[in-house]
């Protein structure tokens, strides 16, 4: 897989800037899965999602292939979304005061409709929606693209034991939430 | 009722993965292409700067020149002090300037004629580059 990527990106950095697109196809929902997570917003993900590609175009040439290629975009996925949070923030508490009675409006009307495994799932969303960006990086790494502590370790720049401490503290953080 | 933690870690992967909308690759490439074209165009803006700051630096010294070229061979090799009496003993020195300036209109013709012609091969210069480095796409 690895030696797909390297390929790949040696014909873009040799001038077929099309081939390109194919590491894009390749990586996008996995881009776009941790942008949502953290920015919980689709058009913000999207947009951030794009910076994400954008930026790992132009330092292309910088990935000495030393890591995998997935590791080195996770990386520029995770911190970029978090530093796009943090630019939205002051937007994004406007609009959930604005929206959250008409939201929870709309999540009682469903409410009879689902089973209990989506009614769990969804207190479960509500609960992600209140802590913090970067718990909600880690539990998009770990749980959605289910990548082990010590690679989540390499991407987010915290030591092995630090990541299984915050997810353990993120796990009961939301048991008390929901 | 607080859930216990195995019940969350399991619940944790239900969570289903988002998907990227269907032309979201078309989307990114489209952007690349707009910046490289960007970033081509500032490129070509770069030496055109320069072009015109060693433009007008060359009509800044055909002017001196035109004063009187005495002056300008005494500046570069005489210390400040003796450039400022030689000033002072040649009253005909800032005539000649004011000379100068009274022919500017057409010696301006000619010097901005020779920054226009400049501009201009570096513009054809620049778009012959530009086509090479647009060329990866």
């Amino acid at each position: 897989m690895q030696t797909d990527d390297l390929s790949i990106i040696k014909s873009v950095l040799s001038g077929q800037g099309n081939d390109y697109k194919k590491l894009v196809v390749k990586y996008q929902d996995m881009v776009m899965s941790i942008a949502m997570r953290v920015l919980q917003q689709r058009e913000d993900a999207e947009d951030t999602a794009q910076i994400c590609f954008l930026k790992a175009y132009e330092k292309l040439a910088t990935f000495k292939g030393d890591s995998l290629f997935s590791t080195w975009l996770y990386r520029i996925s995770y911190h970029t979304a978090i530093s796009k949070y943090r630019q939205k923030k002051a937007v994004r508490e406007i609009r959930t005061t604005k929206f959250s009675d008409q939201e929870t409006h709309i999540a009682d009307e469903f409410k009879e409709s689902v089973t209990e495994d989506e009614d769990e799932l969804q207190r479960l969303e509500k609960a992600l929606q209140k802590i913090e960006p970067e718990e909600r990086g880690l539990i998009s790494l770990y749980y959605t693209q289910e990548l082990a502590v010590a690679e989540i370790s390499k991407i987010t720049s915290l030591s092995e034991s630090n990541v299984k401490v915050k997810l353990f503290r993120i796990r009961k953080k939301l048991a008390q939430l929901m | 009722m607080e859930l216990n933690d195995e019940y969350i870690d399991q619940l944790l992967g239900k969570v289903p993965k988002e998907k990227a909308a269907a032309d979201f690759a078309d989307g990114v490439m489209q952007k690349i292409e707009a910046q490289a074209a960007i970033q081509a165009v500032k490129q070509s803006m770069l030496p055109e700067r320069y072009l015109l700051l060693f433009s007008l630096l060359g009509g800044l010294l055909v002017l001196v020149f035109m004063a009187d070229f005495s002056l300008v061979s005494n500046f570069f090799s005489q210390p400040v002090q003796l450039f400022i009496h030689y000033l002072k003993s040649k009253p005909d020195v800032l005539p000649g300037l004011l000379k100068a300036v009274l022919h500017l209109p057409s010696l301006s013709l000619a010097i901005f004629s020779a920054i226009g012609l400049l501009l201009v091969i570096e513009r054809i210069l620049q778009k012959f580059s530009f086509k090479q480095r647009a060329g990866i796409f």
